[in-house]
């Protein structure tokens, strides 16, 4: 080994992790100008699909839409690189309606890297991340395994599952954070001793499968879309041809095998003690909490056009190799089918988000960001949200410009990082639909009318991008105006429009002109949306100008809430745990009521109340 | 959930203490303030609208009232006011079923109920009061809090808390199902929810919140009169002391009907202010059953106070004094008898003190009137029964005419919410919650 010193490696921006959350980061900050390294330990598995090959799904899929209308790149690399384009929520309302598409796992990947690799601005590298280095309460860089230093302004830390990493699959432990990959084993030694917090969660992986020993014949098909809808902004249409997938289903012969082998599942024998999350259970979980079901789905998944491998959706587990060899033969089309990886439980560190502010900068160490897995999420999309939304803040703060932070009523992606740094997690954090107060208006058909103007003050938002938006958008506003203005039997177009019985044939049969103008699908889609929800969307509006007026009440960083004495004791260590940033934010912290923000308004006398004055009569009449 | 503090609202509420004084008062201030009042205000006088702070006279067109009620309104126009919004009071009689209604003709018109002490600390962020004053209004706040709310409930409604939180429960479990239905329809685990049968749950739940409402009718009186009772050891002269008091009042001493041995109540006039003065007579520790049943009552009459009057004869040799508080005020009783010690010192014989006793008793309970008194808490549950309601009746609507469960889940949640503020509970993760103990979700 070499003693010479090495010259440290000088970025403004190192990115820890080339997953779904890093090369989001990578890539928004060299694309914002900033000189940027993205350090992976293998880097043939940049944007990596882990788990299984799927990307979107109910409230994941509105997540895509917003980090592709910010200009990320996750939704064009899936509209490229997907297998199979499914709609959920097709028969609901327009704001449920959720993107979901299988991926061709390789070719994403390879998209992903490639992007990477084009991108100006933009190193990647294979190193192993050692520990952090910091000067003072600043960070100051990243040091690598045999000795190597890499200065940085910011450091964004992505590293999944790969903290102290623990795989299990039955009694047999292996350390790594994805089968075939390491552990990172220096990094939570490092954020310990800087004094984060880091606790344990656990996530699973079913068993793949060999297309080939697959009896397709007994399987149900469960083809796509024939029109798919697709992620991207960018995108006109989808040109490669989809693949089907298919369903079957686990029985009572199952089942009997995973309860007689039950002491053996790492979760119930002890050998696991963290927690996964509960919407993601393992079919040894199935079976034990929804002991009266006969049978639970599995969807045979292909991950690619050019291998057979089959990812089987919904019985991922942790049970001992033998017992899944004697279970998979016991399923209807599996009969005789080969068993490629084993499926297993992983273990890792994450450090709870509270330690973050809402740009997820830690509040702590000026200049790191934390953003995916390692803040207790789960989910591509959510992690990629992070990273994206890390990344641009690594890059404002190193180019000395104001911090971007989306709140609750802009994106799912300003509810998720709310929850993280506001509430905590107790569980892996994945998004669901009902975790936003405004999900009428967080649809996915619009996420560019909400953030396309915001990725293009901020710079990701390129020409080409700006060009197709200002189109819809116009033709948008020429429609909106058109319906308001054409008068036919003493009523506008608008207010025809709002009888449901009403369609868009029957508005262009009324005035012809209209056909040209709605030449867009997605446009006359809009107008219809914000008809059909109507009045409704009236009162979001006005739920969502009642929630800004405590967000816009910011609060000083330097509150010392301790000195408060009319707080409560508990009010007093929740609101200096959490730090919030607004009275608004203050009020959503788990134990904080009214009177705790009542107190807050009085001790802050941030402003004035308002003073209102209103219209009103000229004479008593 | 938001807490609903928002500065910009037009709020209300009944500023007359709690009890029936000869006069009351309705505050009203915010930027709908005006339109509010003056759209059904028929002056005695018409003409201009004054420019700065004037009274007139006139009568307000009510709901619910045949005859328009006489009213003197205090205006303050514009921003020149202690809360920098416009500010309207509003004078009338006190008698309090007229003022719940005129409260709720105003909640009606857009204003919301005011929060305990809200005029206040909008008083206070607008400079017009100091720091010291603004920790007063802190522990009036802090009368919302859930414990007293709880306490106040039960008060108010004997056990209405209960039937509430079932309600609120079973909407959880609505909501739930529905949300499962958005966030996993494409699990199989989730059943459909029915169209008739999320519509019957909807009937349902509507019946229930009428029932609940109808059952807050008719406690006005239970709800506001100020419960006064005199307590203390035997012949401590509470006897003696309350026929002093009331002594001048009409005969209207009565004994309630089937408790022949529990208490004595009658109507006390405090300076204006009415309360029920409530005698804990015969405090003997009773042998017999009917005597027991006594004792249980006179217990529950003293624990359901708002105020008690702790009775202590000048020439009484044990001494345990009990720490003054806000709802309690130490009384000597027989002062005639021997030299009087620090405190308010009464005779029944001679009827020392007992004007001065009087003045306390409005005293102590006007200093706690911003709080929340029984008053506050039925205006406050009928105000959230009824948005309770009206949620309930547009997801029915919406039900009707449209496939959009994500619309029905709007009302609901807003719904339960409304039920919370009764409770003082929000939704948090309950929701989420639910769906997994009772679905199996995921792949």
């Amino acid at each position: 080994m070499s003693s010479a010193r090495l010259d440290p490696y000088r970025y403004d921006v190192i990115v820890i992790g080339a997953g779904h959350a890093g090369l989001e980061a990578g890539l928004a900050a060299a694309r914002l100008g900033c000189r940027t390294a993205l350090l992976t330990i293998n880097a043939d598995a940049v944007g990596q699909m882990s788990c299984n090959p799927a990307i979107g799904g109910v409230a994941k899929g509105q997540i895509v839409r917003e980090i592709d209308a910010l200009g990320g790149a996750m939704g064009w690399i899936t509209d490229a690189t997907a297998i199979q384009f499914r709609l959920l929520n097709r028969g609901k309302g327009p704001a449920m309606h959720s993107p979901r598409a299988q991926c061709d796992k390789k070719a994403y990947q390879f998209l992903a890297k490639l992007t990477v690799e084009e991108q100006e601005n933009l190193t990647l590298r294979q190193e192993m991340v050692e520990g952090l280095l910091v000067e003072g309460d600043r960070i100051a860089g990243v040091l690598v395994r045999g000795g190597a230093v890499y200065k940085g302004k910011a450091v964004v830390v992505t590293t999944g599952t790969f903290l102290q990493a623990l795989m299990h699959t039955g009694e047999v432990k292996t350390t790594g954070g994805r089968a075939g990959d390491s552990s990172a084993e220096g990094m939570s030694g490092s954020l310990r001793s800087l004094g984060f917090e880091l606790n344990r969660f656990k996530t699973g992986t079913p068993p793949r499968l060999n297309g080939r020993t697959i009896d397709f014949t007994k399987v149900a098909p469960q083809p796509g879309d024939a029109t798919p809808v697709v992620f991207s902004f960018l995108t006109d249409k989808i040109e490669q041809p989809q693949l089907q997938c298919h369903i079957t289903h686990t029985n009572d012969q199952v089942h009997e095998l995973i309860r007689a082998n039950l002491h053996r599942a790492p979760m119930y024998s002890g050998q696991i003690a963290s927690t996964g999350p509960r919407y993601c259970p393992s079919i040894e979980d199935k079976v034990v909490r929804f002991a009266d079901r006969d049978a639970h789905q599995i969807f045979l998944e292909p991950e690619g056009r050019n291998t057979r491998e089959y990812y089987c959706n919904g019985i991922s587990t942790s049970l001992p190799r033998d017992v899944q060899e004697a279970i998979i033969p016991k399923i209807a089309g599996l009969e005789h089918a080969e068993i490629m990886r084993f499926g297993y439980a992983v273990e890792y560190d994450y450090a709870p988000p509270t330690q973050l502010s809402a740009t997820l900068e830690t509040k702590s160490v000026a200049g790191l960001y934390f953003a995916g897995q390692i803040n207790g999420t789960t989910g591509y999309e959510e992690a990629a949200a992070q990273g994206l939304v890390a990344g641009i803040n690594a890059a404002l703060k190193v180019l000395g410009r104001e911090p971007f932070v989306l709140d609750r009523s802009q994106a799912y992606i300003g509810v998720l990082i709310d929850d993280l740094v506001t509430k905590g997690v107790d569980e892996p954090y994945r998004m669901f639909t009902s975790r936003a107060e405004y999900r009428l208006v967080l649809r996915h058909d619009n996420a560019d009318l909400r953030l396309t103007e915001l990725g293009r003050a901020i710079g990701l938002v390129d020409d080409a991008r700006w060009a197709r938006f200002e189109k819809r958008r116009n033709s948008i506003r020429a429609i909106t105006e058109r319906l308001d203005t054409t008068r036919l039997e003493g009523m506008s177009l608008a207010q025809r429009l709002k009888r449901p019985e009403t369609t868009w044939k029957d508005l262009v049969a009324l005035d012809p002109d209209l056909a040209e103008l709605g030449e867009d699908t997605t446009v006359v889609e809009q107008i219809l949306v914000e008809a059909r929800y109507g009045g409704y969307i009236q009162r979001q509006a006005e739920q969502v100008a009642r929630f800004r007026r405590l967000e816009d009440k910011p609060i000083p960083e330097s509150m010392d809430y301790h000195a408060i004495k009319q707080l409560r004791v508990e009010a007093r260590e929740q609101l200096s745990r959490v730090q919030p940033r607004s009275l608004g934010q203050a009020g959503r912290i788990r134990g904080i009521s009214p009177t705790d923000i009542a107190v807050l308004l009085i001790v802050l006398k941030s402003g004035p109340a308002p003073r209102l004055d209103s219209p009103r009569p000229k004479s008593l009449a | 959930m938001i807490p609903r503090l928002d500065l910009h609202d037009t709020i209300a509420a009944i500023a007359s203490p709690a009890g029936p004084a000869m006069r009351g008062l309705v505050r009203v201030t915010g930027p709908h303030a005006w339109s509010i009042v003056l759209d059904e205000f028929l002056p005695d006088h018409p003409g201009e609208l004054p420019c700065h702070a004037e009274i007139r006279t006139g009568r307000l067109t009510l709901n619910g009232l045949r005859t328009p009620l006489p009213v003197q309104l205090a205006l303050w126009p514009g921003t020149r006011t202690y809360t920098c919004q416009p500010l309207i009071e509003i004078h009338t009689t006190g008698s309090i079923p007229i003022l719940n209604l005129l409260l709720s003709n105003i909640l009606s018109r857009g204003a919301r109920l005011a929060q305990p002490g809200e005029f206040t600390l909008r008083a206070f962020l607008n400079g017009r009061m100091d720091l010291t004053q603004a920790e007063a209004v802190l522990g009036v706040i802090d009368a919302g809090s859930p414990a007293q709310l709880d306490a106040a409930l039960r008060q108010l409604a004997g056990g209405l808390a209960g039937p509430i939180e079932g309600l609120r429960d079973r909407l959880i479990d609505v909501l739930a199902h529905l949300e499962a239905n958005l966030d996993f329809a494409h699990e199989p685990d989730v059943d459909f929810l029915a169209r008739a049968e999320l519509a019957g749950e909807l009937a349902r739940a509507s019946a229930s919140v009428s029932d609940l409402a109808k059952k807050l009718v008719g406690r006005d009186r239970a709800e506001i009169s100020p419960r006064v009772v005199i307590a203390g050891a035997p012949n401590a002269g509470k006897s003696r002391l309350f026929n002093a008091l009331i002594g001048r009042e009409v005969a209207i001493v009565s004994e309630v009907a089937g408790t022949t041995r529990d208490y004595l109540s009658a109507q006390l006039d405090c300076d204006g202010l009415m309360v029920e003065l409530i005698d804990t007579a015969g405090q003997e520790a009773g042998q017999t059953d009917i005597e027991r049943l006594a004792q249980s009552f006179r217990s529950e009459q003293v624990n359901g106070a708002h105020l008690i009057l702790d009775c202590v004869a000048v020439d009484t040799l044990s001494d345990d004094v009990v720490s003054p508080s806000l709802d309690r005020i130490r009384v000597w009783t027989k002062a005639d008898l021997s030299e009087v010690r620090d405190g308010l010192a009464t005779s029944a014989a001679t009827g020392r003190g007992l004007n001065e006793l009087r003045t306390a008793i409005a005293r102590h309970l006007l200093e706690r009137s911003e709080g929340d008194l029984p008053a506050g808490t039925a205006t406050r549950c009928r105000e959230s029964l009824a948005q309770a309601s009206q949620a309930l009746e547009s997801a029915s609507r919406t039900i009707a005419h449209s496939q959009d469960d994500e619309l029905v889940a709007i009302d609901l949640l807003s719904a339960i919410d409304s039920l919370g503020e009764v409770l003082g509970r929000a939704v948090d993760d309950e929701v989420l919650d639910r769906i997994f103990r009772r679905f199996c979700i995921g792949k």
